[in-house]
């Protein structure tokens, strides 16, 4: 955002310390402790959300059901965050929900990216006609808003975890692969990418050594954007009753049902919001500043 | 002129592959139209037959598609598979409801936005810029639905202020209208935050001032026609995505628009009626686009010369 605080940082080989760990490092001093800290909290929580649903003996945090305790408000004994219209412990559902989500973001942000890459890079340095045709796929695909697409791709193959890691990378992809695109044909101008050239590297080769290592700065920067939009779209479409199916907790479930319960509870739907609310917050704002330190002429365009 | 036309040419081939697109994801699905009409287990074979006799279910699949896109071109775009009412019925009675509730939200966008945006870049770093940065930021991450909720919750159940859903009187149309605008308000607030604090930085905003030229007139006459360039794109940018999450806002306040249809046609498979809307409106993101660029060329002469050059 402000241009003050953009400074470049150096791109491709360097000495001493690999990228990953320079930029890391940058961010914890640079950005106030408050993003820092509560990106951590999210991640950590996400990390225990999957725990509790991958081993077996602990999904009865989440799945135990308790008919004569539902509708708990928040800090009631034994519960505190409450219950839900089956008597479950929301903590327990939200923390599951919040792994659901994160999961879902990375399986999606890593999907979008590799296609988005790939595509980008053919359209860009692999001639005119693949130019063309890259452009036109692209154009279509951008043609179609992402809930609309995700609508149709999750009615066509049926409601589950895996057609909402699709529909959503299937929609993002496209986006990506013009940045992309903008890249490679500025890209292929530098005089190391001639020289790799006139010393008959082939072009594939370039591409997976040169381009996409430069490519990096943006593709992280992508990737905590693309896992924010991602969390989103899951919830929306877990909120259509297209996404993640119960028993499985999901941020964007809780809300529906809690949406018939408005006037009983409210908690189910101000806790899963508020959530959401605050992780997409967090995460936009860890994406503002890796943009600030990856991508200081502003190349990125958020959606 | 020239321009104008390749782009548009351009356009109409995107939306004709976009049609094969939507036709196949459709057709492709596993599932049939056929269950959601008739309960399979005790409807004779021989009505079923005469069913997808009458609906073209049987014929080949290319002259599906033919039938499919001589409707579209000649307009009268076919009768739904479910409720056999013409999709031309179906697509006039929601196209209404879903164009006020776009258009007030593209209104409350832009109108809203851009004069916060500038208010804030000529404020700059002040309290109130500090302010509406930090509401865009929030704004934009709270998703459409959960706002919608939390607004229906507060506004609609507690306060009673509002109506909760339906469609009727202007009344119901204030949330879902916000609430649809929420997201496009804060990108446009940002955009034109940047772009004119980038354009009032430049040297011929400070040429113009050591020439005595009034601020005023730097402001409103060079400076915005400067920035419009960014906010023109970030508006077709944004029908694209009022359109989408029309989708989910519609669903929230039982609006009875595009999106509630399609998302109805799609779950009962009813490809005669989801073919053709989701087509039209890939259509109307398509000639949003193309209209963008050809406006976004009318204002701003640099277009023009790096449009050639490339």
């Amino acid at each position: 955002m402000s241009l003050a605080a953009a400074q470049p940082l150096p791109v491709g080989p360097s000495p001493g310390r690999p990228l990953a760990l320079r930029v890391a490092a940058r961010l914890v001093s640079r950005a106030n402790l408050f993003w820092v800290t509560g990106s951590a909290i999210l991640l950590v929580g996400g990390v225990a959300g999957v725990v509790i649903q991958v081993v077996p003996s602990l999904r009865h945090l989440y799945l135990d059901q308790n008919l004569i305790a539902t509708f708990k408000p928040p800090f009631s004994a034994g519960h505190i965050l409450g219950t839900d219209n089956l008597g479950r412990d929301m903590f327990w559902q939200l923390l599951g929900g919040l792994g659901i989500s994160l999961s879902i973001g990375v399986g999606v942000s890593l999907i979008s990216v590799v296609l988005g890459i790939v595509v980008g890079i053919f359209g860009g340095f692999f001639g005119q006609v693949a130019d063309a045709v890259t452009n036109v796929v692209v154009d279509v695909t951008w043609a179609f808003p992402a809930i609309l697409l995700a609508v149709v791709f999750a009615g066509w193959i049926g409601p589950s975890l895996t057609t909402v890691v699709l529909a959503l990378a299937l929609t993002n992809w496209a986006g990506f692969a013009r940045i992309v695109r903008g890249e490679v044909l500025s890209l292929r101008e530098r005089d190391f990418v001639n020289a790799a050239r006139v010393l008959g590297v082939p072009k594939v080769v370039i591409s997976a050594r040169h381009f996409v290592v430069n490519l990096l700065p943006v593709t992280m920067v992508m990737i905590v954007y693309f896992i924010a939009t991602s969390i989103i779209g899951e919830a929306g479409l877990s909120f259509l009753g297209l996404g993640v199916q119960a028993p499985t907790p999901s941020l964007g479930l809780i809300l529906t049902v809690g949406r018939d319960y408005l006037a009983i509870s409210p908690w189910m739907v101000v806790l899963p919001g508020v959530l959401l609310a605050l992780g997409v917050l967090f995460l936009n704002a860890l994406g503002d500043h890796l943009r600030d330190l990856l991508d200081p002429f502003g190349r990125i365009q958020k959606r | 002129m020239k321009f104008v036309v390749t782009r548009f040419g351009y356009a109409v081939v995107v939306i004709l592959l976009a049609s094969i697109g939507t036709f196949i994801g459709l057709h492709g699905s596993p599932g049939s139209v056929i269950s959601s009409v008739f309960d399979v287990a005790t409807t004779p074979h021989s009505v079923i037959v005469a069913y997808e006799r009458k609906h073209g279910l049987l014929d080949p699949v290319w002259v599906q598609y033919w039938h499919y896109i001589s409707n579209i071109v000649t307009g009268h775009f076919g009768t739904s598979l479910v409720s056999d009412l013409p999709v031309m019925t179906i697509f006039t009675t929601s196209i209404g409801y879903t164009a006020q509730l776009a258009g007030a939200a593209f209104l409350l966008a832009f109108g809203l936005g851009i004069p916060v945006g500038v208010i804030a870049a000529i404020e700059r770093d002040s309290a109130l810029d500090r302010f509406v940065r930090a509401a865009a930021s929030v704004v934009l991450s709270v998703p459409n639905f959960v706002l919608g909720t939390l607004l229906v919750l507060v506004i609609g159940v507690h306060l009673r202020w509002l109506p909760v859903g339906g469609a009727g009187s202007i009344n119901d149309l204030i949330l879902p209208a916000v609430v649809l605008a929420a997201e496009p308000w804060s990108l446009t607030v940002r955009v034109t935050r940047t772009a004119f604090l980038e354009q009032m930085s430049a040297d011929f905003t400070r040429t113009l001032r050591a020439r005595g030229v009034s601020e005023r007139r730097i402001l409103w006459r060079h400076v915005l026609r400067n920035s419009l360039g960014s906010i023109i794109s970030l508006g077709t940018i944004q029908v694209r995505n009022l359109l989408g999450y029309t989708v989910l806002v519609e669903v929230i306040f039982r609006w009875p628009g595009l999106g509630t249809q399609l998302v109805n046609a799609v779950l009962n498979r009813d490809y005669a009626v989801a073919e053709v809307l989701s087509l039209l409106l890939a259509a109307a993101v398509v000639l949003a686009s193309a209209l963008g660029d050809v406006v976004l060329r009318l204002v701003d002469p640099r277009v023009r010369v790096t449009g050639e050059a490339s």
